[in-house]
């Protein structure tokens, strides 16, 4: 047994984040804890690593190779950071320091354990740095140990990480969804690397992670968290096949099945919206005061008709332009060439952050009355009515007219998103990575909330995401973008199944 | 009221102290307007450079004016000053950060490169400037000192608009179809309200600041008014003799000045 | 390279701008020079003789070029108050208030970095507390104030020094130093306090950071995390904040010259704004106006060049 953590509780103020946690992880294993946010996994993890702040309180114990973790003095616990236990965190891009080189910021941890390494020579260590970097997959190493973190983009500040956590040679590596702020094709490549090494330097991975299909293939072993405790554990072919909470079942059915939409052929041919040779610039830096300012084409020559009722999918890596033709269809852009042409009134945009889509300041009510104020048609009395209508139809109580965005959660949100569309009659609405920033099983009502208001209301939908899954079932036909370009099922999916560039 | 213990609740400290002071002073300049111990202008050659006593609570200058009753009708200047100061720079900067901001465009970049060569110079000096044109006294300081402050507001404000304007309740006002002025003051300004909020309390701290500095260099109020710099400056020839009459205003210069940046903390150090 | 260049240009067009300014609020706005100089009592003739002289029938945009470029040749106007050319009358006083300034720079560099560290590494105790509170004081005393009550407690009281005494620099140079210090930290006492106090919340705000996080993941101690990486990213945006209090300085000298009876040109342009000397009070302001520009022009590409972030890019 390498890990074993037993009753293990963390209190903040007066919230209990983990409630009497028991897991253990075995020399070699993969382990994967899973969970929904609030769950208490992360910071399971964090305070196996001793890295919570001092406003928590941490009881029960956490055996590392047989010794205590949590008895040990500061100076005694620092020896095992970095050298037998390591982590890699979430956010690639600011969990290294800005102003360091990345070579020192790998070498720190050599420095850190002179009780270990103190007979290397700086030479030594150097080129120690350089194969670690090499390892994790990173090309021209030399050149990258004298860069600076932003210079570097995600996937490979992430390799960084991983090089950090694996310089020291741990035997246990604590990585807590490393792969969550990275695209679908970078959270691959990342799996792989974690993978080779757990088999070829025999280190031990404990795997934090929300996301039920990358768990399913790559641990050995799962642990299912909510609320603070372990509900359920077992190897992921127990768990997925036979599983035996409520809760599981709940994770389980939320993944996306990538069952295609049944109900194809029922598109109308009238349509909603053409978008003819459209393309879309941004101004290019000025280099200097005096240049004449370039611009850089985002969005090369698309052309694309939705009908009437039609769900049409738009799948593509970030950095594709799919945000930015959906800004062009809507009319938020300055420049831009071709056409596109509206058949229906107010087209409305749902975003990926339900945070920042409603005004913080205003309450529900107000927001959804405001598509209506410059309506003459409705008195008073017919313009609320119709409000609490709409909330009702997108599954909420009227009172949350009464509340302010702050005060809801990230699924309430959403609806009120669509509730929005729906009050103002929109035929057309974009929808820019609706659910990805929620929780998987609020993801699954969200959907069906679209596929019941689509059905209903014959809403003509353009679905932006990354996730093929998804879209696969909200949406009648899939274009992909790449490089500013739309591209056909076939020629689209080659794009999007290259290896992306690292 | 009930508000007002809820937004009491949720603050520190430094901003309960702040409201204490402010709210005390501001008290006495109430009082001030209806009742004073003694005529502040009134000289009495026969008690001249008193130190404090129970009828002259802190003393008598070398006229043989009350000081305390001199501090009372100062800070009644000062209030004035400041207040004026503040609803002309904070207003009119409001108003031209939002455009600029919010429009954008051959405008912003207009008025911010004029924006920011003024803001590189110190507003004393820009007031000082303005005053040596049209003049010292009450109302030129304040309109000296209300222009000096309107780039300051300016750019904080327009900072704030371009934060928000690109938020994406913005944009769905804007796929509903509101016009531009409807987007700025009625989706936009209600979130940065707060900010500008902030910016009016260090503004305040500012204006008193400006006003007593320039008040002391006697290019800011003319007599008979007597804001609290302008009794530092005629008491500097008489502190070694009796320092009250320097103490006397300064503590309560400080007072006023204290109390704004307490109500203004955790905002002052964001470098509004 | 291309960034500090076009810092330059943009220093350019602002010195420009601010000339203009100037030259329009100073030259044009208070009317006739020849009259203030002459007083209502001059004959017309007179009148129409030195508007020759000074060049003020030419053409707006020919006198303006004629004043800036005159100051290019050290030719800054004469005064009216004075039958002195504005060079001359500048002259000596420009000393003294460049080295207060530089005086209370150092010691605003010296104190405040230390103070701001100690606040950082003591926020959650008792004494960081005491002394964020002691810096909120010292912000809210005007530096006149700050001077008066130098010269009450330090010059009287403990007589540390002389009040009102002054060492002319060709005297002895050290001796006019020092007599310059407390006027420094006169204006230097509410800017150490603010800067100390940014620095604080810095360090505050950089200790909660993601990167903190991987350091201590490393192994690394408190302090280890604290002076390698927390300190360089905290203090990398004081380098702006010390740009910026140099026009205050330059504000408060003003002031602080009047209380320690400093020869510089903070009086004179007082005493030139209540005489509305004109010539003499737009060329103190535009160099004023021009130290604060050139300084934060420097300090803004100081700062490029040592944030990897900004030299980078572009």
């Amino acid at each position: 047994m390498l890990l074993s953590v037993k009753d293990l509780c963390v209190e903040f103020r007066d919230k209990v984040a983990v409630d009497h946690v028991n897991f253990q992880v075995e020399e070699n294993e993969i382990v994967g804890i899973i969970g929904e946010s609030g769950s208490g996994k992360s910071v399971s993890a964090l305070s196996v690593m001793g890295l919570l702040n001092d406003d928590a309180r941490v009881s029960g114990s956490a055996l590392f190779d047989g010794k205590d973790l949590s008895e040990l003095k500061v100076n005694e616990r620092q020896m095992y950071k970095g050298k037998e236990i390591s982590m890699v965190f979430q956010e690639p891009m600011t969990s290294l320091n800005p102003l360091m080189q990345i070579g020192r910021q790998v070498e720190e941890v050599l420095l850190l354990h002179p009780e270990v390494f103190s007979d290397l020579t700086e030479e030594q260590r150097k080129t120690k740095v350089i194969e670690t970097l090499q390892i994790v997959g990173l090309d021209h190493p030399e050149q990258i140990v004298s860069m600076y973190p932003h210079e570097l983009s995600g996937g490979m500040r992430q390799r960084v990480m991983i090089a950090i956590a694996l310089i020291g040679h741990p035997r246990l590596m604590i990585a807590d969804e490393p792969t969550t702020a990275l695209d679908v094709q970078l959270q691959d490549q990342i799996l792989k690397l974690l993978k080779k090494l757990n088999r070829e330097m025999h280190m031990a991975v404990l795997f934090i992670s929300h996301n039920m299909s990358i768990v399913r293939n790559f641990c050995d072993r799962i642990y299912v968290m909510q609320n603070g405790k372990v509900v359920e554990t077992g190897t992921p072919e127990e768990i997925f096949k036979n599983p035996k909470e409520d809760y599981t079942k709940v994770l389980i059915a939320s993944i996306p099945d990538g069952r295609e939409r049944e109900d194809k052929d029922e598109a109308l041919e009238e349509p909603v919206l053409e978008i003819k040779d459209f393309s879309a610039f941004y101004p290019k830096k000025k280099k200097h005061f005096f240049e004449k300012g370039g611009r850089v084409c985002i969005v090369d020559h698309v052309n694309l008709t939705i009908h009437t009722g039609e769900c049409v999918g738009l799948v593509g890596r970030s950095g594709c332009g799919k945000s930015t033709l959906s800004k062009g269809i809507l009319g938020l852009l300055k420049d831009t060439e071709g056409e596109v042409i509206h058949h229906s009134k107010h087209p409305q945009m749902i975003f990926q952050d339900p945070y920042s889509s409603l005004n913080p300041k205003k309450k529900i009510g107000w927001i959804l009355k405001q598509p209506l104020e410059l309506r003459t048609d409705l008195t008073q009395d017919e313009k609320n009515k119709l409000v609490i209508e709409t909330v009702q139809q997108v599954g909420l109580m009227p009172e949350v007219l009464d509340r302010y965005p702050r005060e809801l959660s990230g699924g309430m949100r959403q609806r009120i998103s669509i509730a929005i569309a729906l009050v103002q009659g929109s035929k057309f609405i974009i929808a820019d990575e609706p659910v990805s920033a929620l929780d998987v099983t609020v993801q699954k009502q969200i959907l069906e909330l679209f596929l019941k208001v689509q059905r209903e209301t014959g809403i003509a939908f353009l679905f932006i995401s990354h996730d093929r899954d998804v879209v696969k079932q909200m949406c009648h036909r899939i274009v992909y973008m790449a490089n500013g370009k739309l591209s056909d099922e076939e020629e689209g999916k080659e794009i999007l199944d290259k290896e992306a560039p690292v | 009221m009930r508000r007002f213990i809820r937004f009491w609740n949720k603050r520190n400290h430094y901003f309960h102290v702040g409201f204490v002071i402010l709210a005390v002073l501001f008290l006495c300049v109430i009082v001030s307007y209806f009742w004073l111990p003694y005529d502040p202008t009134a000289m009495n050659p026969s008690i001249t450079g008193q130190g404090p006593s129970l009828s002259h609570i802190f003393g008598t200058d070398e006229y043989g004016r009350d000081v305390f009753s001199r501090v009372l009708a100062g800070m009644q200047d000062s209030f004035t000053i400041a207040f004026g100061v503040i609803a002309l720079g904070g207003l009119i900067g409001a108003v031209v950060g939002s455009l600029s901001g919010y429009l954008g465009g051959l405008l912003d970049e207009v008025i911010m490169r004029l924006n920011d060569s003024l803001i590189s110079i110190p507003s004393i000096l820009l007031a000082l400037v303005m005053i040596s044109l049209v003049g010292a006294g009450k109302y030129n300081v304040i309109v000296a000192l209300g222009i000096a402050f309107i780039p300051s507001f300016a750019r904080l404000v327009r900072g704030e608009v371009i934060k928000v304007k690109d938020a994406e309740y913005v944009r769905s006002a804007k796929l509903m179809g509101a016009g531009k002025l409807r987007i700025i003051f009625i989706h936009i300004f209600p979130n940065i309200f707060p900010t500008w909020m902030a910016g009016v309390a260090v503004g305040f701290n500012n204006a008193v600041l400006a006003e007593s500095g320039l008040s002391f260099l006697g290019i800011g109020v003319s007599p008979p008014d007597a804001s609290l710099g302008r009794m530092l400056a005629e008491a500097q020839g008489v502190m070694f003799s009796s320092p009250w009459c320097v103490i006397a205003p300064g503590i309560f210069l400080i007072l006023l000045i204290l109390g704004f940046s307490f109500v203004s903390e955790n905002y002052s150090e964001k470098g509004v | 390279m291309k960034q500090i260049a076009r810092r330059l240009i943009a220093l350019v067009l602002t010195l420009l701008l601010i000339s203009f300014l100037i030259f329009v609020i100073f030259q044009i706005i208070p009317g006739d020079g020849a009259v203030s100089r002459l007083g209502t009592n001059a004959t017309p003739e007179q009148i129409a003789a030195l508007r020759k002289e000074l060049h003020l029938d030419d053409p707006f945009f020919k006198r303006y070029f004629t004043w800036l470029f005159g100051m290019f040749r050290g030719d800054f106007g004469s005064s009216y108050k004075y039958d002195m050319s504005v060079a001359e009358l500048i002259g000596g006083k420009l000393k003294v208030t460049f080295f207060l300034a530089m005086e209370s720079f150092f010691l605003i560099v010296l104190i405040s970095l230390p103070v701001g560290i100690f606040l950082g590494r003591t926020a959650k105790k008792p004494i960081g507390a005491a002394l964020h509170v002691t810096t909120q004081v010292c912000m809210a005393v005007p530096s006149f104030f700050t001077g008066i009550l130098i010269i009450l407690i330090f010059g009287l009281g403990l007589k540390l020094f002389i009040p009102y005494y002054f060492v002319k620099p060709e005297n002895s140079f050290f001796g006019f130093l020092g007599c310059m210090i407390p006027g420094a930290f006169a204006i230097a006492i509410p800017k150490i306090a603010m800067v100390s106090r940014f620095l604080r919340t810095n360090v505050l705000e950089e200790s909660r950071k993601d990167y903190v996080r991987t350091a201590y993941s490393k192994g690394a101690g408190e302090k280890h995390v604290f002076y390698r990486h927390i300190l360089k990213n905290a203090i990398l945006p004081v380098v702006t904040i010390l740009g910026m209090t140099i026009a205050e300085i330059m504000a408060g000298s003003i002031v602080v010259e009047q209380v320690f009876g400093l020869p510089g040109m903070g009086q004179l342009l007082i005493s030139s704004i209540n005489h509305r000397d004109f010539p003499v009070v737009s060329v103190i302001i535009l160099y004023m106006a021009f130290v604060v520009i050139v300084m934060n022009t420097i300090v803004d590409i100081l700062y490029q060049c040592i944030d990897p972030r900004i030299t980078m890019e572009d």
